[in-house]
């Protein structure tokens, strides 16, 4: 039993996890501000952690609470157990609430690239590693500023 | 409690298996459908540029003048992209060359297989393998007399109802050695999608 539902949780934090690491949308029509056309000088895949504060914090409060009336309940009897579990709740929660905060590195896989345009500007853009468009050095590139004030670089095809 | 665990568990597990279960058809369809899966540019926008091009070129009197005696020698530069969208434009460049060929008017030279028509001289030169009476030479290749080059841009706009994509495509064919402008024409589209109302 235990296996089954670990296997379906587990089946849905994939689904989760899939749908938080999508690549960019590059074939949505969007305002565009103004495109260059260049091309890359150099690649560096690089990493960036970043240090996440647990949004779970009012579910651990709650599963406190629980744990903590389930232990109270266990002691007394008649208005003494129903005492025992308010301040077994209370008690639980508390001492959740009361824990610092979690935190955890979520690692961020970004590539930088050394662009130079047809006009000979150069240009250094840092954006995520989208595993469908791998860039090389000297791929032909549109430097693309977007309307919402975001630059992202395309191969040009 | 026990029983819940379980009932949830099968739950789960039907769903699961239900939504595995969805076949998919493959069907053949027509390529010159009219295509309107979504707003972004698609396989009916390239054909209509394509389509636009081609007929605004060897309808226009300039072009008559030009192949009148002659097959004029062209070669394709690339199409210049300024839409957000990653849009194969050597695709709408491939449809545009292949429609003039086959309309007789016009030669091409294929700048994009330079490099290997040059290692096939260069083997034919110095393999040792071609009979060298027989072997291409360097330097019989003709040039391109003209350039055919463009542009392809978009206008997004959109608000919780409504988008709206306006492409504007335009191309140009220059005479290499004078460096004027022969010919040019643009063509447009213009796509919406309103969010209806009420839909099934």
């Amino acid at each position: 039993m235990k296996t089954i539902l670990f296997s379906c949780l587990c089946f849905f934090t994939v689904l989760l996890n899939t749908a938080l690491c999508s690549d960019y949308d590059r074939n949505k029509a969007v305002p565009v501000e103004k495109v260059l056309f260049g091309d890359v000088q150099s690649v560096r895949n690089i990493t960036e952690q970043e240090l996440i504060e647990d949004k779970n914090q009012g579910w651990k409060v709650f599963g406190g609470a629980l744990i903590g009336g389930a232990i109270g309940s266990q002691f007394g009897s008649g208005s003494g157990r129903d005492v025992a579990t308010i301040l077994g709740a209370l008690l639980g929660s508390s001492i959740s609430h009361n824990k610092n905060p979690q935190y955890h590195l979520r690692t961020i896989r970004l590539v930088e690239l050394m662009i130079k345009t047809d006009e000979g500007d150069e240009f250094m853009v840092i954006q995520y590693l989208d595993s469908k468009m791998i860039f090389q050095r000297n791929d032909a590139i549109r430097l693309i500023y977007l309307a919402n004030g975001s630059v992202r670089i395309d191969k040009q095809m | 409690m026990k029983k819940l665990i379980i009932a949830t568990t099968i739950g789960l597990a039907i769903t699961m298996v239900a939504g595995c279960a969805q076949k998919s058809v493959v069907r053949y369809g027509d390529a010159t459908a009219v295509e309107t899966t979504d707003i972004n540019f698609g396989s009916t926008d390239l054909q209509k540029v394509a389509g636009d091009m081609t007929d605004s070129l060897l309808l226009s009197p300039v072009v008559g003048s030009l192949t009148q005696n002659k097959r004029p020698v062209m070669f394709v530069e690339r199409i210049k992209n300024k839409t957000s969208e990653h849009i194969d434009t050597e695709s709408i460049t491939d449809s545009i060359s292949t429609k003039l060929l086959r309309s007789g008017k016009f030669r091409f030279v294929d700048m994009a297989r330079v490099e290997a028509a040059r290692e096939q001289i260069k083997f034919q030169q110095d393999g040792g393998m071609v009979d060298t009476n027989k072997s291409v030479q360097f330097g019989k290749q003709i040039g391109a007399e003209y350039m055919l080059y463009g542009n392809l841009s978009s206008i997004v706009k959109s608000n919780k109802d409504k988008s709206d994509v306006y492409y504007k495509f335009t191309l140009r064919l220059m005479d290499l050695e004078s460096g004027l402008v022969e010919w040019a024409d643009e063509t447009e589209i213009r796509k919406t999608k309103a969010k209806a109302s009420v839909g099934w």
